[in-house]
């Protein structure tokens, strides 16, 4: 093993040293000597001759003057900038160029202005003495242990109504909410298929059975990752969850399969009174009816479901009032699918939705859901590879984890992964780079190892220059340096992003 | 010792939200009778943070041979490493013991930097307040929140302007719809980035 690096001191050693590294170590162990070393108190460096085909991640304290750059042998330098920073609301920008550098690097190589304590193996007494410490886990809240009313429960041919919101939530109120009379077509200990009686016919009895079927199986899938949907309304976690399939859920958005709606975990008295808006006290999800017979009804399913657990968790065991941001929910839920055996190996949504965010990232902000020119699922892609990365990175448990846990998702990654977040996101935009082109890269920071980006299609790139950007928004850039090597240089503006840098 | 106990029950007593009575590491960590938890306090001591976090406070506030476990969410500020700090929050227990659930911080005697305590929220009252904004939950079922310094939760009753990205710090002013067992609802009249205090990149 080998471990060549350099760390300046950043602003706030070592809470946000700056970091250049180039890793021939397993991951674990680079970052472990990364801490050991980063606060050794080095000046900056800028001026990075890695060898070829190196990766490096960029801090924003990395840079020197506003300026970072790095040479190697190679001919193609990619780029992917992403601005953590969300203090600002206006638009920002840095620049990247792309060009063929100084002249051929020396042949021993050496990273310029070496920390002191740098440079040196790390052995494996060290690294397994900081790792106990920096993995030590956060504590969570004592679950729910107090049941708080009995579970509903439903047998086959059961009729009850729901209220639902039939137009966009922010406008939904209790006087538009309408009345659906729905059936229970199908029931098992753990789901209840009830269908709006006005659409029975949308999910005959065979279908329900099947549906059920796979509810029961994705319910052991996802509860045994997550743990069980624990709420007022099934304080056990081990309640029938309902599924009501409805063509009304087309009324609020004609290519909506279904949601789930947190109003209905609580009493219905304080909801209207307090948010003017009906709940059903149910543990349930809303599915459209017409998608009922599709192909990718389970998985929409499974993706509804994890809503639910994870509003359940989140809220009512670990009293997370705040809840999450919609690019994590979003993509747990994702990820969720993947368990529950719909996911991106299996030819489900994730792949198209990747698909789309690889040709538009340039227009997805995570901070801003949907809020931008591109495909609302490009979102969905985009947020897949950040808890996919998750995953396969810090273990199938790291979702988990981070919901089971009194803290918000960044500092909760953190507490995990032991890195800056923006990092993180730096490494992510490596390994969906790597992946999409076949770089062959085989760091584990910096690859997926559950999934092939580039079976979900073409990745485009931006040109170098400058780089318009919003908060948490990856600019993929590629150019082309050479014949020989290749520099890439990041020059920042009023913005300073972290970034993702292969020199290919 | 007994009587900063005193003082501090009494503090909790008459307005539990008011403030964060200020007790030394030692003398703190020497009276089971302040320890209590969901207890506000403001202490002192040198951070010692446990990994390069950002967004993270996960460490020990050390003051001499005594220490104790600070940990929590980083708002508008994040301490350095081995910085001596004033910090508040609440104390809280869990299997290791006690610790203090971090709110905030300040370079120690940095008096331009107060605790800032959410005030009443009553309906029909317009307040001004510094939170972080997010937009949460499952999309198409998503809303936006404002967080305050010391964790009140206000769910705001429509989106904010467009190009306010979630997770931005800013001054907000909020007219309080309602409040009862499901928190706080408001509507949101303005929120201007907050300037001057160095931001944690927020994003989560």
């Amino acid at each position: 093993m080998r471990l060549r690096l350099t760390a300046s001191r950043g602003r706030a050693c070592p809470a946000g040293p700056a970091v250049i590294t180039t890793f021939r170590i397993p991951a674990v162990i680079a970052t472990l000597a990364l801490l050991l070393s980063a606060c050794g108190g080095s000046p900056s460096s800028t001026a990075i001759r890695p060898p070829a085909g190196s990766v490096l991640t960029v801090d924003p304290a990395s840079y020197s003057n506003g300026t970072f750059s790095a040479t190697a042998s190679g001919s193609t330098g990619y780029v992917a900038g992403i601005d953590m920073d969300a203090f600002q609301e206006a638009l920002r920008s840095y620049s990247v160029s792309v060009d063929g550098g100084y002249p051929a690097p020396a042949a021993a190589y050496r990273l310029a202005a070496p920390s002191p304590a740098g440079d040196r193996p790390v052995s494996p007494q060290e690294a397994e003495a900081i790792f106990a410490i920096l993995r030590r886990g956060l504590v969570p809240h004592r679950p729910l242990t107090r049941p708080l009313t009995v579970p509903f429960s439903y047998s086959t041919g059961s009729q009850r109504s729901f209220w639902m919101c039939i137009q966009p939530f922010a406008t939904c109120t209790a006087s538009n909410q309408v009345q659906i009379t729905a059936t229970a077509v199908h029931t098992t200990q753990r789901s209840a298929i009830f269908v709006d009686n006005d659409n029975l016919s949308d999910v005959p009895l065979a279908l329900a059975q099947t549906l059920s079927g796979a509810a029961d199986q994705f319910w052991q899938a996802i509860t045994a990752n997550l743990g069980l949907p624990q709420n007022p309304y099934n304080t056990d976690g081990l309640g029938q969850i309902v599924f009501l399939f409805t063509r009304k859920v087309g009324q609020i958005d004609s290519n909506l399969a279904g949601f789930f709606f947190p109003a209905d975990l609580f009493p219905d008295s304080d909801t209207t009174q307090y948010w003017n808006i009906h709940s059903n006290q149910t543990n349930m999800l809303y599915l459209h009816s017409a998608f009922a017979s599709r192909v990718s009804m389970p998985s929409t399913m499974a993706h509804e479901f994890a809503h639910l657990v994870h509003f359940s968790r989140r809220f009512f065991v670990y009293q997370k009032t705040s809840f999450d941001p919609t690019y994590f929910v979003e993509g747990l839920a994702m990820a969720m699918e993947d368990i529950a055996g719909y996911g991106y190996n299996n030819n489900g949504s994730a792949r198209y939705f990747v698909g789309l965010f690889l040709q538009q990232s340039a227009d997805v902000s995570l901070v801003r859901w949907g809020a931008g020119p591109a495909d609302i699922r490009s979102y969905y892609g985009a947020a897949y590879l950040v808890t996919r990365y998750l995953l396969d990175r810090f273990g199938t448990d790291t979702l988990s984890r981070v919901i089971n846990s009194t803290l918000d998702v960044a500092p909760s990654v953190e507490s995990i992964s032991s890195e800056p977040y923006g990092r993180t996101f730096a490494s992510i935009a490596i390994a969906i780079v790597n992946s999409a082109q076949g770089l062959g890269i085989t760091d584990p920071r910096f690859r997926y190892s559950t999934i092939d980006v580039s079976q979900a299609g073409a990745m485009s790139f931006l040109n170098p220059g400058t780089q318009a950007t919003t908060p948490m928004n990856w600019r993929f850039v590629r150019g082309q340096g050479g014949p020989a090597q290749v520099r890439v240089t990041i020059t920042a503006g009023t913005s300073t992003p972290y970034a993702g840098v292969i020199l290919k | 010792m007994r009587w900063a106990a005193f003082l501090l029950s009494l503090a909790a007593c008459q307005s539990p939200q008011a403030h964060y009575p200020y007790v030394t590491l030692p003398v703190l960590l020497g009276d089971p009778g302040l320890q209590a938890a969901g207890q506000r306090v403001m202490t002192s001591g040198v951070y010692r943070p446990n990994g390069p976090y950002e967004r993270l406070v996960h460490g020990v506030l050390a003051e001499g041979r005594h220490s104790l476990r600070l940990q929590g969410e980083a708002f508008d500020w994040l301490p350095p490493a081995d910085a001596r700090i004033d910090v508040w929050g609440v104390l809280r227990r869990d299997s290791q013991g006690l610790y203090l659930e971090f709110h905030n911080a300040r370079l120690h005697g940095d008096r331009t930097r107060q605790p800032r305590i959410t005030p009443p929220l009553d309906p029909g009252a317009e307040v001004e307040l510094v939170a972080r904004i997010r937009q949460v939950g499952s999309y198409p079922a998503t809303w936006w929140v404002a967080q305050t310094e010391d964790r009140v939760v206000i769910r705001l009753a429509a989106p904010p302007p467009p190009g306010v990205p979630s997770g931005l710090v800013a001054i907000v002013r909020l007219r309080i719809r309602s409040e009862g067992p499901l928190g706080t609802l408001a509507d949101l009249l303005s929120a201007v980035p907050l300037p001057g205090a160095l931001p944690p990149p927020p994003g989560g």
